[in-house]
């Protein structure tokens, strides 16, 4: 088969168009240009009228037509070069919405409801036609992978086109075709973004707000107890205040892990003392450990210089990954805090004597719902995840050091401070 | 009205009328082999001007409009690199009728070739037209001579 780079083909006009390699090079400048205001434009179809003026420096163009399906309705743009008729218009315009409601599927082209703008410019005066408008029409999909064709551009030219034009024609709607498929895609992320924006809206607000009259109400029920009770003895009560508190942990996680996935989660850093942080945490989950009789003891490095940090969320890091911990560990197991300076880090590190954490799982921990495979207790599967955000948003890191058998140590390090122990 | 009223496409069903004269006689696997051995020459001549996606989008088109006509051609598949697939057909041909079998290839074909024709101002028909003409089973009379 020829190649139909080599062909060369008289127009009716007489005139040698293709094959030439002066065309194929100002077409080729002519499509890097075309590349660059796609890429640069911010609205693709003001960008489009502009690459019609450039087409039409080697396309003999009379007319053209985008068709484009955005949020299921149909939008009709018509550009037209000077002088051509409105008979000729009708006609045109009747093929392009005809071809286009065929390639994406519609019943008829009454049922597309198109809503019909001119294009901004007037393409360049053409000469008489020659030859039949069948054979002057080209209508070009806008297609994108993973996605249905999402409408048609329609080229009119004044003579009969041929290969090398349909091939020069098909890379610009290539070119238009990507263009509105990014626009498209960056609206839909838009819409998604504010979308989660409401429902994290009514997730703090409409769902936060009762849990704490329930919370509230369960207290109160609590102290109406039967005399032969003491505080805290009816079962049903103390069920209701556990389950609301859950759904509170859970509720705080989504928020904070929304506004970290959204770059918004915000820290507030003062000089906070790094054993008075380990010391607060153990003394959170004494009663705890002791009720599934794990050792819980701490290591603090004497003389540490503060830390420029948010004490309550550094604090939030280390409740996850005791508790963590103490979930992991049988009892009669250990669990262990310290804290160290390495450099000119402030290194926390929770360890136990758990079963361990594969190799595959240890590099997944910090995905949101990534958890070890091994595992035997429930969880939402986005504390890691959290903690990993608040320790970036300090400019940390956060880590995991195991071997199955033999235990698992969580660690993060936190710039230090300038601020010296004298500054207290 | 559809795209393929559009334009007349009496051209195109005379070429696959023709093209299909010499098969009729021929049991129906070795039918559908060199329906697939055409589908692969109009794809592989088609794709080198209009390009994977394109020609993806198109095919698809037409194969859906295929399978409202024809339910036995509901199995075929598009695939970017590969064109039209007939792996499914291919195992369901022995049980499927005669006439539904060689009707729905004249459609596909014509429907494909109308559809092509009326998008590129039949810019490639001859071409296609050729390349379909060319196709035939290896050793067959009319290899490489056209219908």
């Amino acid at each position: 088969m020829r190649s139909p780079l080599r062909k060369k083909k008289t127009t009716a006009s007489g005139t040698a168009r293709t094959g030439k390699p002066e065309q194929a090079h100002r077409r080729l400048q002519d499509l890097f240009e075309i590349s660059k205001l796609f890429a640069s434009f911010e609205n693709v179809e003001q960008a489009f009228d502009t690459v019609l003026g450039i087409a039409a420096r080697t396309l003999p163009l009379r007319s053209a037509i985008l068709l484009e399906l955005d949020d299921g309705r149909s939008r009709m743009i018509a550009w037209h070069c000077e002088g051509q008729s409105s008979e000729t218009m009708r006609a045109v315009k009747e093929h392009a919405a005809t071809a286009y409601a065929d390639l994406i599927g519609a019943a008829s082209t009454v049922s597309l409801e198109l809503h019909e703008e001119a294009g901004k410019t007037t393409l360049p005066r053409q000469g008489g036609t020659q030859g039949n408008l069948a054979k002057r029409l080209f209508v070009m999909p806008l297609v994108a992978v993973h996605r249905p064709p999402f409408g048609t551009v329609q080229l009119e030219g004044a003579q009969p086109f041929d290969e090398m034009d349909l091939m020069f024609a098909n890379a610009i709607a290539n070119q238009l075709a990507v263009a509105l498929d990014r626009d498209h895609t960056w609206r839909q992320v838009q819409h998604a973004a504010r979308v989660r924006e409401q429902i994290l809206a009514i997730v703090s607000q409409d769902l936060r707000n009762p849990l704490g009259t329930v919370l509230l109400e369960a207290s109160a029920l609590a102290k109406k107890r039967a005399p032969e009770q003491r505080p805290g003895e009816i079962p049903e009560v103390q069920n209701i205040q556990r389950a609301a508190g859950h759904m509170l942990r859970l509720i705080s996680d989504l928020l904070d892990f929304a506004s970290i996935e959204a770059g918004h989660l915000a820290i507030k850093r003062k000089p906070q003392d790094p054993g008075a942080m380990i010391q607060e945490t153990l003394a959170t989950f004494e009663s705890v450990a002791g009720e599934k009789r794990l050792r819980l003891t701490a290591h603090v490095e004497p003389h540490l210089a503060k830390v420029d940090c948010d004490r309550d969320r550094i604090l939030q890091v280390l409740s996850n990954l005791v508790g963590n911990a103490i979930k992991a560990t049988a009892p009669g197991g250990h669990v262990t805090l310290r804290v160290e300076a390495q450099g000119k880090d402030l290194v926390f590190g929770v360890s136990d004597s758990g079963p361990g954490i594969r190799a595959e799982d240890v590099k997944h921990l910090f995905e949101r719902y990534g958890r070890s495979g091994q595992a035997r207790y429930k969880g939402t599967g986005l504390g890691l995840a959290i903690a990993k955000g608040i320790v970036r948003v300090h400019g940390g890191r956060i880590w995991a050091e195991s071997k199955p058998g033999l235990g698992a140590t969580f660690l993060f390090a936190v710039p230090l401070s300038t601020v010296s122990p004298s500054q207290t | 009205m559809r795209c393929s009223d559009v334009l007349d496409g009496g051209e195109h069903a005379a070429c696959v009328d023709g093209w299909m004269k010499p098969a009729k006689d021929l049991s129906p696997e070795v039918r559908l082999q060199l329906f697939e051995a055409a589908l692969s020459a109009l794809w592989t001549r088609t794709q080198t001007t209009l390009g994977q996606v394109t020609l993806t989008a198109i095919a698809e088109r037409v194969l859906y409009n295929a399978s409202e006509k024809y339910p036995l051609f509901s199995s075929l598949t598009v695939e970017p690199t590969s064109g039209i697939q007939c792996r499914e057909l291919r195992e369901r041909v022995g049980a499927a009728k005669h006439s539904e079998l060689s009707e729905g290839i004249r459609f596909v074909l014509v429907e494909f070739l109308t559809v092509l024709g009326n998008l590129t101002a039949e810019i490639l028909t001859p071409e296609l037209h050729s390349q379909l003409s060319n196709v035939a089973l290896p050793g067959s009379k009319g290899e490489g001579k056209g219908s």
